[in-house]
């Protein structure tokens, strides 16, 4: 049988409908280096006027997400390493699930009374199994990266 | 010119009108060269150059016999022995009668000799140009004819909605990942000299509201400032994230009535933590 110019028409644009769609899924300019770690400083103002200073280096790469966290205060230290898996990403979005926390000390540094808030927050991030959010926003240069955690209401850049 | 066609148990057959020789290919492989008798080759042959067209009696007549006189008889019997040729005695599915009106072929058992055909071209007992086998052309007769797909025809057709299915799910897949993909944060920008402040919410009026309030808070600031800040505000807490000059990065996090929005940001800036 011969093809009809109909059938042939149909074969063309399911052709290009598939090709566009591969392309759309294959074309990721992503707005972060896979396997590099990138570093930030943060201090965070508690409730009491304390200042929370952290350092926190990040990796993601090969379906992983690494974040470790040394933090101190008033003179204390505790370190934090959070493994994740990647569960889903695209050019804008990380949604991991944490899969691995290690801590240096089970008790916070700073008066969990005082800000209750950010405990139940670390609460939930120090969870296995718990899923977050993480969507990437532009910047200017490559070597930095800038993401919000909806889950946590969290901005945060990291250079590399 | 030569026809192909198929017979009700899928033999293929080649007719050659000239030679008069039909070439039956069993679907065993099996190849029954038959010389058929003069009146059936043209008989065949008029009903072949207009598959579906109805010939009437006399037409038939007139070209099988050369406008020779014969008795009505002689047409019954020549269409009686090629149906026999053909395995077609008994439902005349092939050698259609239309009643009153004559007789036709029935175009559906036609096949594209170069596409469908199974036979070897070797096993062609005499070989002569490209065959070629005429397309049925459309006739007003048609419409009493049932539809009949070829297999071709019927695997095409399934492969054309198979196609479809998986298109569809690929289009479903592309629209699930861009809806991940979609950005689910608002950004509002406003520069003052070689300072960029990135107002971050979960809506644009949101955004809006937090750059119009950094817009008026960065004029205290001093014009050499440089360097890209990113602001939210979540539950009255200011999250500040800026990147310097020197590509290095700080993150700032505390209660809106604590400090100022101006301070904060020169104090992200200026690497003074």
């Amino acid at each position: 049988m011969k093809l009809t110019i109909p059938s042939m028409t149909h074969w063309i644009v399911l052709g290009v409908i598939n090709a566009a769609c591969i392309f759309s899924l294959l074309y990721s300019p992503s707005y972060y280096m896979e396997n590099t770690s990138y570093q930030t400083i943060t201090r965070q103002w508690l409730e009491d006027m304390n200042q929370l200073n952290t350092e926190e280096y990040l990796t993601i790469g090969h379906g992983r997400l690494t974040q470790t966290t040394l933090e101190s205060l008033n003179g204390k230290i505790r370190n934090a390493t959070i493994t994740a898996n990647v569960i889903r990403e695209s050019n804008h979005h990380v949604q991991i699930k944490i899969s691995n926390v290690k801590v240096s000390q089970d008790t916070e540094l700073f008066a969990i009374e005082k800000t209750p808030d950010l405990f139940f927050r670390r609460q939930y991030v120090l969870q296995e199994g718990a899923v977050l959010n993480y969507e990437l926003i532009p910047t200017p240069d490559k070597n930095t990266v800038c993401f919000y955690v909806h889950d946590l209401g969290r901005l945060r850049c990291m250079n590399h | 010119m030569r026809y192909a066609f198929k017979l009700k148990n899928g033999a293929m057959v080649l007719f050659d009108p000239d030679t008069a020789l039909l070439s039956i290919t069993t679907p065993h492989g099996d190849v029954q060269n038959t010389t058929m008798g003069r009146a059936e080759s043209r008989l065949l042959d008029l009903l072949l150059k207009e598959p579906g067209q109805t010939k009437s009696r006399d037409e038939i007549i007139d070209y099988t016999w050369n406008d020779r006189v014969v008795a009505s008889g002689s047409l019954n019997q020549a269409v009686f022995s090629l149906r026999n040729i053909l395995n077609d005695s008994r439902d005349h599915e092939i050698l259609m009668t239309v009643p009153r009106r004559g007789y036709c072929f029935n175009r559906h058992y036609l096949v594209d000799e170069q596409k469908d055909s199974a036979i070897p071209a070797q096993e062609i007992a005499q070989p002569s140009a490209p065959a070629e086998a005429k397309l049925p052309a459309p006739a007003p007769d048609n419409a009493a004819l049932p539809p009949q797909d070829s297999p071709r025809s019927t695997y095409m057709k399934k492969a054309l909605s198979v196609a479809y299915v998986l298109t569809l799910a690929m289009c479903a897949f592309t629209g699930f990942h861009s809806r991940f993909d979609t950005s689910k944060v608002e950004i509002s920008t406003v520069k003052h000299n070689d300072l960029v402040i990135h107002a971050v919410g979960n809506n644009a009026a949101e955004a809006q509201a937090l750059r119009d309030l950094s817009a008026k808070q960065i004029e205290q600031l001093s014009p050499a400032l440089k360097g890209q800040v990113w602001l939210n505000l979540f539950k009255s807490n200011y999250s500040v994230s800026c990147v310097r000059p020197d590509q290095s990065t700080a993150n700032l996090q505390l209660n809106s009535e604590q400090k100022d929005l101006a301070t904060i940001i020169q104090q992200c800036l200026e690497a003074k933590i």
